[in-house]
């Protein structure tokens, strides 16, 4: 009898273990890797969309009520959080870059303007 | 009466152009009425007077010219200037380097002070090189340039205002940055008023309008060209300033 009861509790596990199923947060928590720098700037900057990864996000963080949210998906949400505000400051950084690079073109432009209306002489007068 | 004053001022200007010449010359010329016959001696001095002031009055020729050249060659080079801008001036240059050629080609058969006197008298009143033809094509082509200007600043603007667009859908706090991109296109507009007309009203500009109206108007269009200028200094230092915090919202310095 014992034998049997200890059969059926390890085919449980098994059924449990395939179907991928973690009912403890603490063990499911640990699953997932940590939300390191790392694991963030393996994405390349170039590939990420900000727009996308908000609308991930949203996707990620609408179930009905919090009660629903397993403990993994927890998780997943907040490696998502950092992730998404993370690579925004980059493509930010390289968005504004460009914007620098072209503002500061301007000076050139406004410099030969200011010399444009510096050489207008109103005075040479026709002093033959 | 307009006629006799330019002759005078001819005159004056003609004089001005014999200032060195010697004492004894310039006493032969100034008086006609002597009955005297004119020994050669004093016929050698006078013609040594002619030769002087043709001398004279052929460099100042040769500077009006050159001046010309110079002024089509700054249309030629401009890649901001209107098409009918550069027509318009481009024709009035070609027009005064034809009359000023026709006036080297007078100067070069002159027999007298008197003839060369009203060359001098054409060459100034009748294309005002310097007081009229270079300050009005230098205006157009600032005034020009200066709406090139404007729609670089704009476009600055634009891209400013796209990436805070940017930060502020990615839940940034904007508000200021917006606020000073907002004050610069403002600012970019009002520069814009002022250069944009500059063009259009010194185009007309005649040599017979020199002085009046054309002083008045050149100097009323030269204020507005330094108006958009300081407007445009402003606006681009705005901007910088938008960015600058536009970096700190976003903590991108620290990326």
């Amino acid at each position: 009898m014992t034998s049997i009861r200890a059969v059926v509790s390890l085919v449980c596990v098994l059924a449990v273990s395939a179907c991928g199923g973690v009912t403890r947060p603490d063990a499911g928590s640990t699953e997932l890797p940590a939300p390191t720098d790392a694991a963030v700037t393996e994405r390349p900057v170039e590939s990420v969309q900000p727009v996308d990864d908000a609308t991930e996000l949203d996707a990620t963080t609408s179930p009905a009520s919090p009660s629903e949210l397993e403990p993994d998906r927890v998780t997943t949400t907040t490696t998502k959080l950092v992730r998404r505000e993370t690579t925004t400051t980059q493509a930010e950084t390289i968005y504004l870059e460009a914007v620098q690079e072209a503002l500061d073109g301007l000076d050139d432009l406004i410099g030969a303007f200011e010399s444009q209306v510096g050489s207008i002489d109103l005075d040479e007068g026709e002093t033959p | 009466m307009k006629r006799m004053t330019r002759t005078a001022a001819g005159l004056v200007a003609a004089l001005m152009l014999a200032v060195a010449l010697p004492a004894t010359a310039q006493t032969e010329n100034a008086r006609p009425e002597t009955t005297r016959p004119a020994t050669t001696e004093s016929q050698d001095r006078i013609g040594d007077a002619v030769e002087k002031m043709r001398e004279r009055v052929l460099i100042a020729l040769d500077r009006r010219l050159d001046r010309i050249d110079r002024l089509q060659f700054e249309i030629g080079a401009s890649e901001t200037v209107e098409p009918e801008n550069a027509a318009h001036l481009t024709a009035d240059l070609s027009a005064s380097h034809g009359g000023l050629t026709a006036l080297e080609a007078r100067a070069r058969s002159a027999k007298t002070i008197e003839e060369l006197g009203a060359i001098v008298d054409d060459m100034v009143y009748e294309h005002r090189i310097f007081a009229l033809r270079t300050p009005q094509t230098r205006l157009v082509l600032a005034s020009d340039f200066g709406v090139a200007v404007a729609g670089r600043l704009g476009s600055v603007a634009d891209s400013v205002a796209k990436a805070a667009a940017r930060a502020a859908e990615a839940g940034y706090d904007v508000g200021q940055v917006e606020a000073l991109i907002d004050g610069a296109r403002s600012t970019i507009a009002q520069g814009l008023a002022a250069v944009e007309p500059v063009a259009e009203t010194v185009l007309p500009l005649e040599p017979e309008n020199v002085p009046d109206p054309a002083r008045a108007v050149m100097e009323q269009a030269h204020d507005d060209m330094v108006d958009g200028r300081q407007a445009y200094r402003s606006a681009r230092d705005t901007l910088r300033e938008a960015v600058r915090l536009l970096k700190d919202v976003v903590g991108a310095d620290a990326a």
